[in-house]
């Protein structure tokens, strides 16, 4: 069985802070990450592979620049992915996830044989447009998003979807793609033996003449006209002293609030 | 496709029942609609939807599109987007609306494909500039807002954030037309097995309380987390944790507020015990009010809250629940 897992590389959003007044949102100095929730994908697909013998596992990644990403898929085969595809094209800089999600089709399409293709539930990186169900559509494969578990059984995956109000277990058959949200696990760390076996595993670079993508295809439908950073939500009332005397004080200042 | 003068508004459902919303969504597109002399839309898919569809002309809606089959009764992708790109072949909106939930993320983006156009996803500002759409929406998990403009001649999709618009007031007098959506053809590939309800007995749901208390790793264990389940009573709050605690197993992983859990928009949010790290507080940080109380002063949390009580939990919240108790009893 061929799994796909998409890995995308985005600034750390934990250090992306615009200062009050500033119009002007540079991220190029902002270190990167591999998205939290691809790395789930990640870490579900090897969960898959250790119990399915015979899995193959791609990871790939789409950049403008393959070595900003390379780190990424090397750590992702030290962890137990079998091969690794960086797809490197400027155009890469701002595409919307139309045009991510025609790029990963042509990937999988390219790759052949996939049964699985996984990532992330759309996030709150900064991507232009979350990638998320679109491809499923693309490749017209069945899309089941937010799964919190997976499991493979013949040419089925059985996957529970944490959704509002509750889970949900749906089955479907493969070839299929399924987008990983609340999966509280921990990702993997790199075994040493891991590490020093990545440097075996196939890590190709392709562009996207390599897969007939044009470039007229990546367009944008919207594009960003300014940024700003939220109001500030500055330090408010600190209190302190003794217990009696600091809840009264909080208890009078719900109270002005009429949340008491 | 062709571009009408039309707003589409895709109906939240849960459990069968149209979700608020849907009305914060309609009161956008009435008052969008009412600006450029178009019409507003609204699709609603699911087995028994027909009464509940009709009473959204009160709320603004011009038409109602009603997708009712019981191979709808349960949300699946694939089938419900056989029905909605129906809906929007016949209507061709210039702006379609969904809610940014599990559903309406999925079924924007499923549309999305089919139209060839990407989706501003959590909107929580959208203004008409007549031959555009132009909206905000937070990224980089809210650490900058960024404004979009959609292209002229393309359908702008835009995921809407739960109540960042004020739910449409309902007008009895207003009625709407219905149309029925053909539904024989839906079939699916997915096959809904199951679905466990989240909702513990007795506790309030905490993705839309209006007031939340939530216990960090200061609480120390699963039976003394009793305390933040009593200030909760106290306050009529619905309870969560942060991820330390559901780690540790102390609470159910459905309690957990955070990136990976829960978010939530309540007026008030009381953390206690709670350090604040960074994916904690994307899950709760268009909070209303927020206090702290912690031994820590220097706590994350305790710097961004709107009150932060320095002291020990277990000597503060009983003090707060008798402060609460006497202000009750003095205004009985």
């Amino acid at each position: 069985m061929r799994v796909v897992i998409s890995l995308k590389v985005v600034p750390d959003y934990e250090q992306v802070r615009m200062a009050q007044g500033a119009t002007v949102l540079d991220v190029a100095q902002v270190p990167r990450v591999v998205y939290t929730f691809d790395e789930l994908a990640l870490e579900m697909a090897l969960r898959i592979k250790d119990k399915n013998a015979g899995t193959e596992l791609i990871v790939v990644s789409m950049s403008p620049d393959a070595a900003k990403v390379r780190e990424v898929v090397k750590k992702a085969l030290a962890m137990g992915a079998d091969r690794a595809v960086i797809v490197e094209d400027a155009a890469f800089g701002d595409a919307d996830s139309w045009a991510q999600a025609q790029v990963l089709k042509a990937v999988v399409e390219k790759l052949g044989e996939v049964s699985l293709l996984s990532y992330g539930i759309p996030g709150i990186q900064g991507e232009a447009f979350p990638l998320g169900v679109e491809v499923g559509h693309l490749l017209n494969w069945p899309v089941v998003s937010y799964a919190s578990e997976m499991a493979v059984t013949g040419d089925t995956v059985a996957v529970v979807r944490h959704i509002e109000g509750g889970k949900q277990s749906v089955d479907v058959p493969m070839p299929a793609v399924v987008t990983i949200g609340k999966f509280q696990a921990d990702p993997r760390l790199p075994t040493f033996k891991g590490i020093m076996g990545a440097k075996n595993k196939p890590l190709e670079v392709w562009s996207l003449a390599d897969l007939a993508v044009t470039p007229d295809a990546l367009g944008h439908s919207v594009r960003q006209t300014a940024v700003a950073p939220p109001s500030a939500r500055g330090a408010g009332r600190k209190i302190e002293g003794d217990a009696v005397d600091v809840a009264k004080e909080a208890i009078a200042s719900l109270r002005g609030r009429q949340f008491v | 496709m062709g571009m009408q003068n039309r707003i589409l508004v895709l109906a939240e459902l849960q459990d069968g029942a149209i979700q608020g919303v849907t009305l914060e969504m309609l009161g956008k597109a009435r008052e969008l609609a009412n600006g450029r002399q178009a019409t507003v839309d609204v699709v609603v898919l699911g087995a028994n939807v027909t009464e509940q569809a009709r009473g959204l002309g009160a709320y603004g809606a011009d038409t109602v599109w009603v997708a009712e089959s019981p191979a709808l009764a349960d949300y699946d992708a694939q089938a419900y987007a056989i029905a909605l790109m129906q809906v929007i072949g016949r209507v061709e909106p210039t702006l379609f609306l969904c809610a940014a939930t599990s559903q309406g993320r999925d079924l924007s983006g499923l549309v999305a494909a089919r139209l060839g156009v990407g989706v501003a996803a959590d909107i929580n500002q959208i203004k008409d500039l007549g031959h555009a759409w132009e909206v905000v929406r937070p990224i980089f998990g809210g650490n900058v807002l960024s404004t979009l403009q959609s292209t002229p001649e393309r359908c702008l999709i835009a995921t809407v954030s739960l109540r960042a618009f004020e739910k449409a007031a309902a007008d009895a007098g207003r009625a709407c037309a219905v149309e029925a959506v053909a539904v024989d053809a839906i079939t699916t590939r997915t096959a809904i097995k199951a679905f466990a309800a989240e909702v513990a007995s007795g506790r309030l749901n905490l993705g839309d309380a209006e007031v939340v208390v939530a216990g960090g790793r200061g609480v120390g264990s699963a039976e003394k987390f009793a305390i933040i389940d009593d200030l909760g009573r106290a306050l009529g709050a619905a309870v969560g944790a942060s991820r330390a605690v559901t780690d540790a197993g102390w609470r159910p992983t459905n309690e957990q507020i955070g990136q990976t859990g829960v978010t939530v928009k309540p007026k008030l949010y009381v953390a206690a015990g709670i350090s604040g790290a960074v994916q904690h507080w994307v899950g709760m940080k268009d909070a209303g009010y927020v206090v702290a109380i912690n031994t820590d002063p220097e706590a994350p949390i305790m710097k961004t809250a709107d009150l932060a009580l320095v002291g020990d939990l277990f000597k503060v919240i009983p003090e707060l629940i008798r402060e609460i108790e006497a202000a009750r009893g003095a205004s009985v």
